[in-house]
């Protein structure tokens, strides 16, 4: 098999599909995230052939050659997982990642995605069956309502949003951890130990279970820090501040509740009456798929923007647009004639030097050396102003070094010259055309609008 | 939500109906997105929204980072309102 690439890596990816099943496991939810049953049939397939010793067939080969910077990033991040915190409860281990998903409230932030692609050429036989196909073609992988049991699980597992004395909460934190590992131990052994290929549903629990003991640990570990620190009063006292504040958010809430963006649905059906006047069109292959808890804050929104005067919210919605634009303006302009000023400064200086003896431009050029800081800060302007401005920037600030550089040749010359009392052609001409073109103030100000 | 149907022609020129849920403008990049569902379907989808002075048209969002910006942008309209902290 040649794959052209670092042995180490090479050696790595074998090993990895032999021997590492989280790195199995990796790939699987990926595959599955995406829809991608083919590339999870592929990763079995190649799973089985480095496990059992059979020959490496050539879809194994080229699923390899595609995917193998892909791969070295999986291992490099699953032994990184593996070096660090370990927390240890019964006879599971799992690592602690800080950089993890936090489930929502409402159900898991599942963000899946679908790349089916649409077939353009076939033929439509009617368009209410290609409607159905659209919609087939956008239903997401991990659905929520497959997995009801599992969010059932976690929905009655998570009262995090409410504070408990820290020990309670330590108490409830290790029960469900141990809960949910022995949760993913029975599905993990059940992939493992299965003959047949994995199905999406089993790894979407994976997925859920896993990403909510990710938190749990997260949360677990910060309470442990925090007595590790023995500072029982200052515990004490934050779990009383703690209890104040659940008080008050469940105030919040039954107010937000009442209170939601009110004009939501009127903006909407603004914009999108000037969208029904338009032909539309789709062309969607893949389509983003996110949460329930959306779903229902939108549904929510919708009912609560019912009573409200809907020209009223337009309007508003509209006025602060407005002001925002106005603000925006007037920053532009203040940054215009900031930097134009710069430029009639750089110009100024540049026509000055044309009409100067040598000695005299070498000390200009001095003096546009440490403006060169200066110019530095148009890449901080405003990124419109800054893109239009920068290659005229970097434009002066190599005339000027050509200009350095010109001179320096030339103080050689200048030297023997004034020895032997006569200048060489060549160097007159080179004296002649020492500065570049410059800017005209047409291009100048066309650089403004 | 009913007043919300937008009728959508496809490559195939079948007819989908979407439900228009949310408009969101991203004024840093000049980008329109739109947050829909299909009828009579829970899951929220989102596409871009290109937008011409004859037309208009949804497109798929392709970049891993721009679609990640827009799904903290609607996390953080959820946890606004739900007001949840967390221990």
């Amino acid at each position: 098999m040649n794959l052209d690439k670092n042995i180490n890596d090479i050696v790595s990816i074998f090993n990895a599909f032999k021997e590492n099943d989280d790195f199995y496991h990796e790939l699987m939810k990926e595959a599955y995230s995406i829809g991608n049953e083919s590339e999870a049939r592929k990763i079995t397939r190649a799973r089985d052939e480095f496990k059992n010793g059979y020959k490496i067939s050539q879809d194994t080969v080229e699923l390899i050659k595609t995917n193998f910077d892909k791969y070295v990033k999986i291992i490099n991040v699953l032994n990184e997982k593996n070096n660090q915190n370990k927390y240890t409860t019964s006879n599971d281990t799992y690592s602690m990642d800080l950089n993890s998903n936090e489930l929502q409230n409402e159900s898991t932030l599942n963000v899946t995605s679908n790349n089916t692609t649409a077939n353009n050429n076939r033929n439509s036989s009617s368009s209410t069956e290609d409607e159905k196909d659209d919609e087939k073609n956008i239903q997401p992988i991990f659905n929520n309502s497959n997995n009801s049991e599992v969010e059932n699980n976690i929905q009655e597992l998570d009262d995090s949003n409410y504070a408990y004395s820290s020990t309670i909460a330590k108490q409830n934190l290790e029960r469900k951890l141990a809960t949910i590992n022995n949760q993913i131990s029975i599905i993990r052994n059940n992939i493992n130990n299965s003959e047949k290929m994995p199905s999406k549903n089993e790894y979407q629990q994976l997925f859920q279970l896993e990403s909510y003991r990710d938190k749990l640990t997260q949360r677990l570990e910060s309470i442990k820090l925090e007595e590790s620190y023995g500072d029982n009063e200052r515990i004490e006292s934050r779990d009383q501040k703690l209890a104040e504040v659940n008080t008050k958010i469940k105030e919040n809430r039954e107010k937000l509740q009442s209170d939601k963006p009110k004009f939501i649905k009127a903006v909407i059906s603004h914009r999108l009456n000037k969208l029904k006047e338009k032909q539309g069109r789709i062309k969607v292959k893949q389509r983003t798929v996110v949460n329930k808890a959306l779903l229902k804050y939108y549904k929510d929104s919708f009912k609560a923007s019912k009573s409200d005067s809907h020209d009223k919210a337009v309007n508003q919605y509209y006025q602060d647009k407005r002001d925002l634009l106005k603000e925006k303006k007037e920053s532009i302009l203040d940054n215009l004639d900031n930097n134009k000023g710069i430029i009639a400064t750089i110009k100024n200086k540049f026509y000055k030097l044309r009409s100067l003896p040598i000695s005299a431009r070498i000390s200009y050029i001095e003096g546009l050396q440490q403006k060169e800081g200066k110019l530095n800060g148009f890449k901080h302007l405003n990124k419109d102003i800054a893109n239009k401005l920068y290659p005229r920037v970097q434009k002066v600030k190599n005339n000027t070094r050509q200009i350095i550089e010109q001179l320096k040749q030339m103080s050689g010359y200048l030297k023997s010259a004034s020895q032997s009392q006569q200048f060489n052609p060549e160097m007159e001409e080179l004296i002649n055309n020492l500065v570049p073109d410059q800017p005209t103030l047409e291009e100048v100000s066309s650089m403004h609008r | 939500m009913e007043n919300n149907i937008l009728k959508l022609k496809t490559d195939n020129n079948g007819e989908v109906e979407i439900e228009v849920l949310d408009i969101i403008n991203n004024e840093l990049q000049n980008k329109d997105y739109i947050v829909y569902r299909l009828r009579d379907k829970d899951d929220v989808l989102i596409s871009i929204l290109n937008q011409t002075e004859t037309g208009f048209s949804l497109d798929t969002i392709e970049d891993a980072n721009e679609f990640r910006e827009i799904e903290n942008y609607l996390a953080s309209k959820i946890n606004d309102n739900s007001g949840a902290i967390t221990l």
